[in-house]
């Protein structure tokens, strides 16, 4: 036994763990004196050169133990039982050392006075470092016992610690913004609140749009905007709501007639079908992002709630697919809008939407899948008569045949037409168009980044719209030359806000011209026009936005 | 300049009340950043004064949480930031949430 604690008293220190547990201070509970004496002299002595060293030996006495040693039998006993734990060699000096000499509770004397000293934990070491000192020669060398018992492994490391934690909190505890406490005073105080209903929609609106924009919008706080009364609700981040607060929406406000849901990420099948069954007077609904519902699920609605409805929005609904088309064009006879973007669908979708007679504004925006020129100029050949707003933007299968077959013949009420990033659509489909259209006259138009429109194509537009048109977005057509943008604003008498940015040509003349041209100009904008320099002509009233130079 | 930033501004309410904060304390908030700040050439800057669409009794609020921020914003973790939450009486709440989101004290957090 002996041997083999020698043996590993030897080996024992070379391990990880074991430096690593003598580091932490970790021991046996007679350790203290041993394990210093055995620092000191920085190599590993089997117990017979440590109890040689100590000065006297003596023979531990039982009634000097009892201070000390109560635990110390049965932990050593406990510990070598097992004979593998890697705390052998701790274990194995100290009851080595403490059954000869120099260990806690074992009497010897004093390295300076000779007089006798029962060893106990505090008792410091001589001033080599050999032999030990008693209570009167401490004080006599200014040694505080108790101090250097503990100091040497201890205070060290978590001072080292607390050193390195505390940068850290500092940085991830910024102080609240006064948002944040405003919200929490709300959430602490939701129970004592009455719902808004009588502040005003505005108000109601605003504090909604807050809340989610500081992503605050959860169980809590949505009870703000909850209640029967509630003709409108707009959840603008719902991400945080679960599934029975969903529901709960339409147990509290059965009545509601608009809804808007957006980042409706937790909004599911039983969500949908639920809201089937209470929701009695919907007639607008805008959801966004519900990517949990299923084909099934809005089918499901569409049949049950769908001919009520006069507004629908879907956007980010992957579910939403052909079939959830189809449901609407048998259910929805009442649309007035209808807004379907990044949806899958194909052609046979499209068709399904023939029957909205009442359509009047249409936007199918961004549809993955192959809709092409065909498919749509049917549908306006159907809805086309009504129609006031058209948005087809950001699909890249629509080509010339679709304003010359389709918008031109068809839409003669146009008010709004948005056909930004349409790739296949040129300046010969653009000029069909606009010579020959029997348009009273666009208001807004967006034909942003279709890079090919040159000046004679533009030309061709704004003769027909100009005298009507009141926002214009020209964003990226890069090929306009300064001399006909230097034309345009008298072309557009009336406009209100134009998008000029990444037209390379803009220049301080060019934007002279608009800003004084334009008598109810309030917002030019100019990104990326770098030759547009800080003292371009301003004016009040009119908003310059995004001008390099001027935000630099 | 070190003149400049020892100025003080008045903010005046809805309800005409006026509060008069230190300039560097009022530009905290990113909005009044925008209006007073040096580099803004709005009457506002000039004259130092700022009518804002705020009840008094709000804008007190703001104005005693914009001097909180200036107090507490850079202390070490050794003393202890006292809760603002219990100095807001709920019934202002909604409202000082309102004017925290216009005053954009949030971009200016740090």
């Amino acid at each position: 036994m002996s041997r083999r604690n020698n043996n590993n008293n030897v080996r024992g220190p070379t391990s990880a763990l074991t430096s690593f547990l003598r580091e932490q201070g970790i021991t046996g509970p007679t350790g203290d004196p041993y394990r210093r004496q055995q620092r000191e002299i920085q190599q590993n002595p089997p117990p017979q050169p440590t109890t040689s060293r100590s000065p006297i030996p003596h023979h531990r006495s039982d009634s000097e133990d009892l201070d000390d040693d109560p635990i110390q039998p049965s932990l050593k006993r406990q510990k070598s039982n097992p004979q593998i734990e890697q705390d052998d060699p701790y274990t194995a000096p100290s009851k080595s050392q403490s059954s000869s000499a120099g260990g806690v509770g074992s009497k010897t004397s004093c390295i300076e006075c000779q007089s006798k000293v029962i060893i106990t934990k505090y008792t410091p070491t001589g001033p080599d470092g050999i032999g030990v000192l008693c209570p009167k020669c401490t004080s006599a060398h200014g040694i505080d016992p108790f101090k250097q018992a503990q100091s040497k492994p201890k205070p060290k490391k978590p001072a080292q610690k607390e050193k390195r934690i505390a940068p850290k909190v500092e940085s991830s505890k910024p102080l609240s913004s006064l948002a944040d406490y405003s919200i929490k005073v709300i959430i602490a105080n939701i129970d004592y609140v009455e719902n808004l209903g009588e502040i005003g929609g505005d108000a109601t609106d605003t504090i909604a749009k807050v809340l989610s924009k500081n992503r605050s919008l959860n169980y809590k706080t949505v009870q703000l905007f909850l209640g029967s009364h509630q003709d409108t609700l707009s959840l603008y981040d719902a991400a945080n709501l679960n599934p029975e607060c969903l529901k709960s929406i339409a147990t509290l406000c059965p009545s509601i007639s608009r809804l808007k849901i957006a980042f409706a990420g937790q909004l599911n099948n039983d969500v949908i079908k639920d809201w089937c069954l209470r929701f009695r007077n919907l007639q607008h609904l805008d959801v966004h992002g519900a990517y949990l519902v299923k084909s099934d699920g809005w089918i499901e609605f569409l049949n049950t709630i769908g001919s009520s409805l006069q507004s629908l929005r879907i956007s980010e609904c992957p579910h939403f697919d052909q079939s959830s088309v189809e449901a609407v064009g048998r259910n929805c006879k009442k649309l007035n809008v209808l807004s379907i973007s990044q949806i899958k669908m194909e052609n046979q979708g499209v068709d399904h939407l023939n029957g909205l007679k009442n359509l009047k504004n249409l936007e199918i925006v961004q549809v993955e899948g192959n809709v092409t020129s065909e498919a749509i100029v049917n549908l306006l050949s159907n809805v086309g008569q009504c129609l006031e707003e058209l948005n087809l933007s950001k699909n890249s299968d629509l080509d010339n045949g679709l304003l010359t077959n389709g918008i031109r013949l068809y839409c003669p009420n146009l008010r709004i037409l948005n056909l930004n990033s349409c790739d296949l659509i040129d300046n010969s489909g653009f000029e069909d168009l606009f010579k020959q259209w029997n348009n009273i006259g666009l208001k807004q138009l967006d034909i942003s980044l279709n890079h090919v429109i040159n000046d004679k194509c533009l030309e061709t537009i704004l003769n027909k719209i100009g005298p009507t048109i009141e926002l214009l977005n020209l964003n990226k057509l890069k090929d306009i030359s300064k001399d006909f943008l230097l034309k345009i604003p008298s072309m557009i008498p009336k406009i209100r806000e134009v998008d000029i940015s990444w037209c390379r040509q803009t220049d301080d003349s060019v934007m002279k011209e608009f800003v004084e041209t334009c008598p109810e100009l309030i917002k030019i904008t100019c990104f990326g026009c770098l030759l547009v320099t800080k003292d371009c002509t301003r004016k009040p009233g009119t908003q310059i936005m995004g001008c390099p130079a001027l935000t630099m | 300049m070190s003149e400049q930033a020892n100025k003080n501004v008045t903010l005046i309410s809805s309800d005409e009340f006026s509060f008069i904060i230190p300039k560097p304390v009022a530009l905290k908030a990113g909005m009044l950043a925008d209006m007073l700040g040096e580099d803004s050439a709005f009457s506002e800057s000039m004259s130092n004064t700022c009518n804002l669409d705020i009840r008094g009794v709000v804008l007190e609020k703001v104005c005693e949480y914009l001097l909180f921020k200036q107090r507490y914003e850079s202390v070490d973790n050794k003393e202890t930031v006292p809760d603002f939450q219990e100095r807001i009486p709920p019934e202002i709440a909604l409202e000082l949430l309102v004017a925290a989101d216009y005053l954009q004290s949030k971009l200016r957090a740090h």
